[in-house]
């Protein structure tokens, strides 16, 4: 048996595969956030697979992030090279919010007071221009033992282009302050320039190690005895899996991996459908993200933000190139002073809510419109398990909205899906248009509980003709992480002009990382490791990335390079420059353990006649209409293969609800997705 | 791609509209960022795009330098002016870096699209970028705008589709860095280009009348906020006046004077009784004066509100005569234009202060602290940069410490440039960037901690700097104490310098020397002897105030580790609390 378990922030999402069989069951119990291993076994008896016949658990965990949103992490301290102290309370000096004079940058996860310095230093280049001092390195240690740091960080400049200071650093920080003392490196974590993003990666790092370390230990002891032979991997923010052992120490990897487990999940159904090229679009609760996949892969961004742009912490590790918008259903609707109507990215959040949940929320929200609109059965919701109250929609809106600005309550409601369906087909156009991708070529993937209530209209607002609705949207994630690869990215900073480059070295840093990919991910039939390389043109900062198909054994490979970065350059940005010097900024190889896709089988349901799955109709109002009539609504769980609804209608399903409007058609397929036709004007 | 209309009222057809204007924006201001050539655009962020209406008022625009907030429009409406919109063609790309119309230095090139629709032209997008060399002397004093490089007039550098040659070698020829100004020219064109193409598409889905009259309320909404942020000020007469160094020429302190005035919704910044234009190179044009004043007053009414545009700044009227420093005439020279503008914003905080205590802050650093080097590196390649940004401390508000080490009031997301990125760029070796401790003004509320750079350079290397703010202090409000101001020193042939000034012309050093700037702190708010023990003994263990301070000033008699003799400390805050300082 494989199984998933994906922990979220409300609920824990089970997904759990029978090879012999090629069935998939899904599972959703409440997480408890207090008892985080206790959730992953209540998940694992809450379905069929008995502990012992599992060979492989892929676990998805808020663990590492809820610790960095929640400042709950370790007594932290950091060693740097001397005269660097404070890189990491400096930052980047930018107040992107120019014009706000309260304006907080980043607050550090380390005060200023455990942050100590060590004579070294390096060239940018790697040569040693002060070898590190022993003795000086030993007097931090002990330091920083008495001053009761339960993890460390060794930070040293240019320690990419050679890690040998800071390991042994690190040694002598094993040596003083014991095996219970959490020790990393920046070098472990990331090989790229720029000190102050690779100090707060590790900061972070160190910062949730002992918290990481401690549950992953604590989880693979709780399930060996209850009798679990198979093996337990994590999943990461890049998308693969890693094992324990790795996942321990670089912990930071795991960050997003809710959202990356969604990702995976549209590769798998892009792939069992044949599609090429599709866009992830998940809406939750109080964001929405959105993620391109072409030809079965989701390109990577090599920078993240714990918090926001503008005051977060950045982490520097390969993270899918997910962008994420704070438009969810709990997103508030408000008037400012001048009555101008906006949506998010305030939320309600969970307590109060939005007001149709009864928990005393009274403004206004996005799923408030869609009660309004007719789109959430009142008492279906959940299967059930939560009465709406439309009333309190109807008067959050009214009250707050509707009557201020002299509109009716459905013109309202329509008004705020209109203005948050606007900001999210912004979000996709940042990931395709910006990037010289047409969306129109793209299907758009829903998942998230309320990402089957929008997709359609921002598929029309895209003007995208074809919209996939998987299985099971709400355990999207845990799909995703089911038929996840092994994978492990590695990067290597190296500043050589085309010009001055020596081929044989460049081979050899790529072989180099070749290795420890086959060493870290296992070294069989289905490993492969894939080469890109960061170029710019000479005098540019920023770089993109570009496949290296081949060996670099020859001039006329780096020519075919440079012409592979003069055309991305030019979908990218829309401009070139053949005629200027190129520069290499870091190599990059991703190593990917293939497993065997998953053997899924189909529905065994055929096509029932419509009666069997329209269960009523009620009033609604889809599309752009400001008028509620009555519409089919259809269960989901009656559809078999070949049923098919046509908008106006809605297709329910516990935890959300596919709105059609007019001109779109919904059929089922045999793995139970349902493809809806979207007609574009 | 044509829809029929959109049934939705207009303010929610307001809302998609105003959010699609800001992501073209956005997205234009990324694709310049990431392709650019220069660290002052691509970390300094020392650019600016938007959109503008046929009048060339501000749609909206993407920053880059806040300092830009008025250049770009004025910078259009002057080509409309130029051409009339009869004279511009669908192919054609508008250029000039008239300094005098954009109202900095000659660094700054704007280029231009018409945007047209149904057969017109109905908008522009615009870019302006700071290229790293335009010609004229290398880190010397300059005294009028002809020894500052190549001035380029209004010109069509690409006529109905076609590239001019001739127009390019011109500025090839002028130019030192020529492969790197056309590096910076493609990445702003493609950026303006992505604008046009977006807001074509923008136009042809909700159509030129809807889109057009979702502009004039999008401005008529910032307007309605500003007034009403206005409205809450007392009426009044408020005026301040700040002293800079002096203009590198002469020892003279440059007088800034400013007097504000409330009257109901609106606010009059009257800027005529500031200093002449002077004969160094610290001058600028009206549109900086006229942008500093809007800086001051979008943080005092509308911080947050998105986009910026026309309307934000109606409720504002700025009174600036020719001549003055802010206003500089041909052929005053303005390199250095944007130094006096800093200080022309935070003297109108000041002015300011006792009627906005919630908005306003004690004074900060004020000076991006730039130091130049150039020369011919190991590898023979000529190089040419700043040193760095450092940034320094903010001043301190009425609830909240200054922030330390941050960029200065006209420079929003300007970055820093890394110290690895910096060494494998240019031949220096970075000795330390560090807080300068003690360096935030004392007060209730501490103003922010300015920094040390010490950088060493690794071959023969032409030097300069233009560093202001080095004698007048940040100062602080309420009871707050000053900050340190900027500093800098700095090695030739191994001999320490301690200039009087921040100014130093083009100077050779030696391989080992060494630039060592040091930027001021934030002014502090509310009498040092206010501020909690506690705090005080907490920055004391954390290094930002030494034990000394915290008795000399705060009143706290602390030691190293942050133990408090309170029966002291009782006795200390007992005293005058105006004879401490």
């Amino acid at each position: 048996m494989y199984v998933a378990v994906d922990i979220g922030g409300t609920f824990t999402d089970i997904a759990v595969h029978d090879p012999d069989s090629g069935r998939v069951s899904f599972h959703k119990v409440l997480s408890h956030r207090a008892d985080l291993v206790g959730a992953v076994l209540q998940g694992l008896d809450s379905c069929d697979a008995a502990t012992d016949s599992i060979d492989l658990l892929v676990h998805g965990s808020t663990v590492a992030i809820n610790a960095l949103l929640e400042r709950d992490g370790a007594t932290t301290a950091l060693v740097t090279t001397a005269g660097f102290r404070d890189v990491y309370e400096v930052g980047r000096i930018n107040r992107p919010e120019s014009f706000n004079l309260a304006f907080r940058k980043h607050r550090p996860l380390v005060p200023r007071s455990r942050i100590l310095e060590v004579t070294e230093r390096l060239r940018h280049d790697g040569t040693v221009h002060t070898p590190l001092d022993e003795a000086e390195a030993r007097e931090a240690a002990r330091r920083l033992r008495d001053l009761g740091a339960e993890a460390v960080g060794v930070v040293f400049l240019h320690s990419y282009a050679d890690p040998t200071h800071e390991q042994r650093m690190a040694e002598i920080l094993r040596d003083e302050c014991g095996p219970e003392v959490f020790v990393t490196t920046s070098s472990e974590l990331s090989r790229e320039y720029r000190e102050f993003e690779r100090t707060s990666t590790t900061a972070a790092n160190a910062y949730v190690g002992p918290r990481v370390s401690g549950y992953l230990t604590d989880l693979q002891r709780r399930l060996d005895q209850r009798g679990f032979r198979g093996e337990l991997m994590l999943m990461q923010s890049n998308g693969g899996l890693y094992d324990v052992e790795t996942a321990s120490r670089q912990c930071i990897q795991m960050v997003e991996s809710g959202p990356a487990g969604g990702v995976r999940g549209t590769i798998e159904v892009s792939r069992q459908l044949g599609l090429d090229r599709t866009i992830y679009f998940d809406m939750g609760g109080t964001t929405a993200k959105t993620c391109v996949v072409r030809d079965g892969q989701a390109d990577l961004s090599s920078q993240y933000f714990v918090g926001t742009y503008a005051e977060g912490l950045p982490v520097r590790v390969p993270v899918l190139d997910i962008t994420e918008i704070g438009t969810g259903g709990g997103s508030l609707a408000w008037l400012d002073e001048a009555n101008g109507l906006h949506v998010g990215p305030r939320s309600a959040g969970a307590d109060p809510g939005p007001a149709c949940y009864g928990g005393g929320g009274t403004l206004p929200t996005v799923t408030d419109a869609h009660v309004v609109l007719g789109h959430l059965s009142p008492t279906r919701f959940l299967d059930g398990r939560m009465a709406l109250d439309v009333d309190a929609a109807h008067r959050a809106i009214r009250e707050h909205i509707a009557a201020p600005l002299g509109l009716d309550v459905p013109t309202a409601a329509q008004g705020i899906l209109a203005i948050a369906n606007a900001a999210m087909a912004n979000a996709v156009r940042a990931v395709t248009t910006e990037r010289g991708l047409d969306p129109r070529d793209f299907t758009l993937v829903a998942a998230g509980g309320a990402g089957p209530m929008h997709v359609v209209d921002v598929a029309v607002e895209l003007g995208i003709g074809r919209v996939l609705v998987p299985h099971a949207p709400g355990t999207f994630s845990a799909l995703g992480m089911l038929t996840a690869d092994l994978r492990r990215d590695y990067v290597r900073t190296h500043f050589v002009r085309f010009d001055d480059a020596d081929l044989e070295a460049l081979e050899g840093l790529f072989r180099e990382l070749e290795k420890t990919g086959r060493a870290d991910v296992g070294d069989g039939a289905g490993t492969a490791c894939i080469r890109s390389a960061d170029l710019r043109y000479v005098g540019q900062e920023h770089s993109v990335t570009v496949p290296v198909a081949g060996p670099l054994d020859s001039p006329q490979a780096l020519a075919a390079l440079k012409a592979t970065f003069d055309e991305v350059h030019a979908q990218r940005f829309g401009h070139q420059a053949p005629d200027e010097p190129v520069e290499l900024v870091s190599l990059r190889v991703s190593a990917i353990g293939h497993r065997a896709p998953l053997r899924i089988t189909s529905l065994a349901k055929g096509p029932g006649p419509l009666d069997q799955f329209v269960i009523e109709r009620r009033p609604a109002a889809l599309g752009t209409d400001t008028e509620l009539r009555d519409v089919e609504v259809a269960d989901r769980a009656l559809m078999g293969p070949g049923a098919a609804v046509k908008g106006p209608a809605l297709v329910e399903e516990a935890g959300s609800c596919l709105c059609l409007p007019e001109g779109a058609l919904a059929i089922c397929d045999d793995a139970g997705n349902l493809l809806v036709e979207v007609e574009v004007l | 791609m044509t829809t029929p209309a959109i049934p939705h009222s207009a303010v929610i057809t307001d809302e998609i509209i105003r959010g699609s204007l800001v992501a073209i924006t956005d997205e234009m201001k990324t694709n310049l960022m990431r392709t650019a050539y220069n660290p002052i655009i691509y970390e300094a962020l020392d650019y600016t795009v938007g959109l503008f209406d046929a009048n060339g008022d501000t749609v909206s625009i993407g920053l880059g330098l806040p300092m830009f907030i008025k250049g770009l429009s004025e910078t259009v409406k002057a080509k409309i002016a130029h051409w009339g919109l009869d004279g511009i063609r669908p192919g054609d790309v508008l250029l000039t870096n008239d300094a005098y119309v954009t109202g900095s230095h000659l660094n700054h090139i704007v280029l231009t699209v018409p945007v047209f629709h149904g057969g017109r032209v109905v908008a522009f997008a615009s870019s302006m970028a700071h290229w790293i060399d335009i010609g004229g002397v290398l880190g010397g004093r300059t005294t009028d705008i002809y020894s500052e490089g190549l001035q380029i007039p209004f010109c069509k550098v690409v006529k109905d589709g076609v590239e001019d040659q001739e127009i390019l070698g011109f500025i090839e020829m002028n130019v030192r860095r020529p492969e790197l100004a056309f590096g910076d020219y493609r990445a702003q064109i493609a950026a303006i280009r992505t604008g046009q193409r977006r807001l074509s598409a923008l136009l042809d889905r909700y159509g030129l009348d809807t889109v057009a009259s979702s502009i004039e309320r999008m401005y008529a909404h910032s307007e309605a906020l500003a007034r009403a942020a206005v409205a809450q000020v007392p009426d009044g007469t408020y005026s301040a006046e700040t002293l800079m160094d002096d203009d590198g020429i002469t020892d003279a302190p440059i007088p800034i004077k400013v007097t504000v005035t409330v009257e109901g919704d609106r606010m009059i910044v009257d800027l005529s009784e500031i200093s002449p234009q002077v004969a160094g190179y610290f001058n600028s044009g009206a549109a900086a004066g006229r942008s500093a004043s809007q800086v001051a007053f979008k943080c005092l009414t509308t911080p947050l509100q998105m986009p910026i545009n026309e309307g934000a700044f109606r409720a504002l009227e700025v009174v600036l005569p020719p001549g003055r420093v802010v206003s500089a005439e041909r052929p005053a020279a303005m390199q250095w234009w944007m130094t006096i503008p800093v200080t022309v914003v935070e003297t109108i905080f000041k002015a300011l202060a006792t009627a906005m205590p919630e908005q306003v802050h004690a004074a900060h650093h004020a000076d991006l602290n730039i130091a130049h080097l150039s020369g011919i590196d190991p590898q023979g390649r000529f190089f040419q940069d700043l040193v760095n940004i450092p940034g320094g401390g903010w001043g301190a508000g009425r609830h909240a410490d200054g922030m330390a080490a941050t960029v200065c009031i006209n420079d929003g997301d300007t970055h820093n440039t890394p110290v690895e990125a910096n060494e494998a760029r240019l031949p220096i070796l970075v000795e330390t960037y560090r807080l300068r401790n003690d360096s935030g003004g004392a007060g209730r509320h501490r103003g922010g901690l300015g920094v040390e750079m010490t950088t060493r350079v690794l071959c023969t290397s032409r030097f300069s700097a233009g560093i202001e703010r080095t004698r007048s202090a940040p100062w602080g409000l309420d009871g707050g104490r000053a900050a340190l101001p900027n500093e800098v020193r700095y090695s030739v042939d191994g001999e320490d310098v301690v200039p009087s000034t921040g100014k130093i012309d083009a100077t050779m050093l030696a391989p080992g020397d060494y630039i060592s700037i040091r930027s001021g702190g934030g002014g502090g708010y509310g009498h040092p002897f206010d501020r909690l023990v506690e705090a005080v003994a907490r920055d004391v263990v954390e290094g930002y105030v030494s034990t000394a301070v915290a008795f000399d000033v705060y009143g706290v008699a602390v030691d190293a580790r942050g133990v408090v003799d309170h029966e002291q400390t009782r006795r200390l805050r007992a005293q005058n609390r105006e004879v401490t300082a």
